[in-house]
């Protein structure tokens, strides 16, 4: 899952990384806004001032043409001879002004109108007004010298100027007029244009921007109705302290609020005698709201989602890729492993495998492989435990081989509980089984069982007798007192498919369930005659101390299944104690049966010298049915066979299931 | 402020002559106690030739750059209504140093005062009239209490402080038009002449004795040869020719 996490981090870094260049992206678009309006008001100010100029020009040209008139020479060169301005003077000048002189024509709008400049001053040779035309055209004899451009004129200059008269700002542009037969200075044109909304809207409407002139402090001609004038005459103050000069280039642009609007504002300062005093004009165009993130969607067109504007190609090979590399990891670090422990478990689970292989899988797959292994080897190692509680109680199981023989007795044992009195062939005894008589064979063994008939101690167990114990002839077992250890023959059910063909039949039917003969040592005190409603706790705990001898179970080897099923019965059998049950129903009979394997364990813990004063054969007998119950239920197997022998020095019952 | 000058000479020998006249009228003490014994000086200003006198510096500029008209070359600088002919090197007496008991005018005439240059007895009264038809807000760069602040009025007065120290320019404008302009100059006496267009002048009631001829232009001295005049009384003295260079300097006056 390694390499899924790092993908997973990377699509998620990848997705971080565009929610944030999409939250953030609409800032750098609106500073670019910004700027191309910047660029653009830049553009439009210079240009503003190219049109300025050319409007000069265009007047200079305008007040040159007009100082030629035919006539106007003489009428100013008297003029200027005279101390006074004549009204001769004044009216011959005027119906030049008025007649003579042809402005020519001006666009407005789609028509071509006949053009006439807001003023128009004709000066004699000391500066005085001889005529005018436009503002105040009823006055003449003022004297206008003193004028940078009057002075420039009457000295001999063609030149433009601004001028603030009486409030309203004009573009002027001054000319020399020299008399026509002998050139000599008879005074000077002098054309102007109000700079008013009307010019600020026409000029402003061939740059797409806003336009507005300021002179004097104030507003003097505005192409819109933008209330910034303060502002942007408080921020003037700054412009006009700086050197002059490219004030388009070299002044930035700021921003201006009025109302809900916002404007960016570029100012340059105006030249001439209007300059010098503080005039100057601003482009300003509105700028466009910052409308963020959801704006920016909303404002998304169908053409913007168009295969010509959107990659959306490389989108979804992105996509793709990143899709496939997501699945192709999942597939390869999730899905079959999971798969491949799957499957391991299924084998578990049919008993096919013993334990998962913890290196086929990686990752936490292996960990979960080692946790179930983990379990299972507790678990074994709980079986073993409950196995040796059942061992020290009961004795361990024969040898799993043993047992499985073909001339094991298996279900004839439980379904002939009279051949319990028959002495069986004898099984192979476990490896650990040592018989300290050959013919004392108990359920199991060639021999005569202890308590059996005479005669059914002719066949001699595989091992030899153990020193000092005796069996008698007659069938009654004897065991030498001098000897410890009792008779390893193992005590089972009689069986009848165990019973070798040349076995006593009578010993084999064995009718009568009679309790068993316990096998007595020899000068050894008879078992006395239990009653099993008396004592009946202390011999369980007398047999349970008996159980739990020490080392008794260590001898038997039992193979895995065999524990696991021990540890079963063994529970069982400890439950069983407690609730003392009764023998299975397809028995019912099988009292007899245990009698002598009671008789027998009574005999050999009284041999081996231990107390049998609390041993009850009813609690012993429910004892040993529960197990057996507990042995069959887990094993499947068709009969238990129980044995006693000594172990240490004590005695002890040992359970074998029987298939 | 050249132009005024040149303005000064365009209306003719007569009104240069009347200038002349006038300021030194202007210029004298009307109470001043008469002179018998005075004499008369007279001289002419002769400027250098014009070609070598340069063209009107540019004072300001439109949109576009002035061009010369193609008629006619156009005028060249003209010094001489920014020049006062001062005497120098001898005591005047005690009447003649002293200023006016009335106030000198000065007038604006539409948008330029009468003279560029006003030469005053130190420790005279100016009184600026306003002749022409705007209402100009005077003001010294140098001397903020020189005039009033506010407005002047078509046909307004305003008057100003004494005019002290002597040879100290105290320069007028108006706040609202950068193309008025007008200087006033103290002397120690009244021995002092503006110049006529023709470059003529004339002192009148001029203690006798051999005086200095000196040139004062706008700012200060003017550095050009001194002529020395002998003034008899009752007389009038030789034309003194003073020649200017045809590039001036001024030097400070201390």
């Amino acid at each position: 899952m390694f390499w899924s996490k790092i993908w997973f981090f990377l699509v998620a870094v990848v997705a971080g990384v565009t929610l944030t260049l999409a939250l953030v992206m609409p800032r750098p678009a609106e500073r670019a806004t910004l700027v191309s309006e910047t660029n653009r008001l830049s553009r439009a100010c210079v240009i503003t001032e190219i049109l300025l100029r050319d409007f000069a020009q265009s007047r200079i040209q305008l007040a040159e043409q007009t100082a030629r008139v035919t006539g106007l020479d003489t009428v100013l060169l008297e003029s200027t001879r005279g101390d006074i301005v004549s009204g001769s003077s004044y009216s011959t000048a005027k119906k030049i002004l008025t007649d003579e002189v042809n402005f020519g024509t001006a666009r407005k709008g789609e028509e071509e109108v006949a053009y006439r400049p807001d003023l128009i001053l004709a000066l004699d040779g000391r500066g005085r007004v001889v005529a005018r035309s436009g503002r105040d055209e009823t006055l003449y004899g003022d004297s206008l010298a003193g004028y940078f451009l009057v002075d420039d004129a009457l000295d001999g200059y063609l030149r433009d100027d601004l001028w603030m008269v009486g409030g309203q700002l004009y573009l002027v542009a001054g000319a020399p007029v020299v008399t026509a037969h002998e050139p000599e200075w008879a005074g000077a044109m002098v054309i102007g244009e109000a700079v008013d909304k009307e010019f600020a809207t026409a000029l402003a409407s061939q740059l797409h921007v806003n336009l507005t002139f300021y002179a004097g402090g104030q507003a003097v001609a505005v192409s819109d109705a933008a209330q910034i004038h303060e502002e942007m005459l408080a921020r003037a103050q700054t412009m006009l302290k700086r050197p002059r000069g490219g004030d388009c280039k070299a002044t930035e642009a700021f921003s201006l609020t009025s109302g809900d609007e916002a404007y960016s504002v570029l100012l340059a300062r105006l030249p001439g005698e209007a300059g010098a005093t503080g005039a100057f004009y601003s482009v300003y165009v509105p700028q466009e709201k910052a409308i963020g993130f959801s704006g920016t969607i909303k404002a998304v067109t169908k053409n913007d989602l168009s295969f010509s504007h959107f990659p959306w190609l490389r989108v979804a090979v992105v996509f793709l890729l990143m899709i496939g590399v997501g699945i192709a990891l999942m597939i390869f670090e999730a899905d079959q492993p999971l798969r491949r422990l799957s499957a391991d478990l299924v084998l578990l689970a049919k008993g096919e495998s013993e334990r998962l292989a913890e290196d086929k899988h990686r990752g936490k797959f292996g960990s979960i492989a080692r946790s179930v292994n983990i379990a299972l080897d507790k678990l074994h190692r709980e079986t073993r435990a409950a196995r040796r509680d059942l061992d020290q109680l009961l004795g361990p199981l024969p040898d799993q081989e043993a047992a499985g023989s073909g001339a094991h007795p298996t279900s004839a044992a439980v379904t002939d509980l009279g051949a319990a009195f028959t002495p069986p062939p004898a099984p192979p005894p476990p490896s650990e089984f040592r018989f300290t008589d050959g013919g004392m064979r108990l359920g199991g063994g060639p021999g005569p069982a202890a308590g059996m008939g005479p005669g059914h101690a002719s066949a001699g167990p595989t091992a030899g007798p153990a020193p000092g114990f005796a069996f008698d002839a007659s069938g009654a077992q004897r065991v030498s007192p001098t000897d410890s250890r009792l008779p390893s023959k193992p005590v089972g059910l009689p069986d009848s498919a165990r019973r070798p063909s040349g076995q006593s039949p009578i010993s084999a039917r064995a009718p009568t369930p009679r309790p068993p003969v316990p096998r007595t040592p020899l000068g050894a005190t008879p078992p006395p005659a239990t009653d099993p409603g008396v004592g009946g706790s202390v011999q369980q705990e007398d047999f349970l101390a008996s159980a739990t001898g020490p080392g008794r179970t260590q001898q038997i080897s039992i193979e895995d299944d065999d524990e696991e099923d021990t540890v079963v019965a063994g529970q069982r059998a400890a439950a069983n104690l407690a609730r003392a049950g009764g023998a299975p129903s397809a028995e019912p009979d099988d009292g007899p049966q245990y009698r002598a394997i009671f008789d027998e364990f009574v005999a050999l813990k009284r041999r081996c010298g231990e107390s049998t004063d609390n041993l009850t054969f009813d609690r012993f007998l429910t004892k040993l049915r529960a197990n057996r119950d507990a042995l069959i239920a887990k094993h499947r197997c068709r009969a238990v066979k129980f044995q006693v022998y000594v172990k240490d020095g004590k005695a002890a019952l040992k359970a074998s299931p029987v298939r | 402020m050249s132009a005024t000058v040149s303005r000064a000479v365009r209306r003719g020998p007569a009104l240069a002559a009347a200038l002349a006249v006038a300021a030194v009228l202007a210029a004298a003490p009307a109470d001043a106690p008469a002179v018998e014994n005075g004499g008369i000086v007279v001289g002419t200003v002769v400027l250098a030739p014009a070609e070598r006198r340069g063209p009107v510096p540019v004072r300001n500029q439109g949109f576009v750059r002035r061009v010369p008209n193609a008629l006619k070359s156009p005028r060249a600088l003209d010094p001489l209504p920014q020049i006062v002919v001062v005497l120098d090197g001898a005591t005047p007496p005690e009447e003649d140093r002293r200023p006016p008991t009335q106030p000198v005018r000065y007038s604006i005439l539409g948008e330029s005062f009468e003279f560029p240059l006003l030469p005053v007895v130190v420790g005279s009264v100016v009184e600026i009239r306003n002749a022409g038809r705007g209402a100009p807000r005077l003001y010294s760069p140098g001397a903020a209490d020189l005039v009033p602040p506010d407005p002047i009025g078509p046909r307004g007065e305003r008057k100003t402080r004494k005019i002290e120290p002597a040879l100290q320019t105290f320069e007028l404008r108006d706040r609202e038009s950068i193309h008025l302009s007008g200087r006033i100059v103290a002397f120690p006496h009244r021995y002092t002449a503006l110049v006529a267009a023709d470059g003529k002048f004339t002192i009148k009631d001029v203690a006798p004795g051999m005086w200095k001829v000196r040139i004062w232009y706008r700012d200060g001295w003017a550095e050009a040869p001194e002529e020395v005049v002998e003034v008899v009384a009752k007389k009038e003295s030789k034309p003194v020719k003073v020649t200017l260079p045809a590039k001036l300097v001024t030097r400070p006056a201390r």
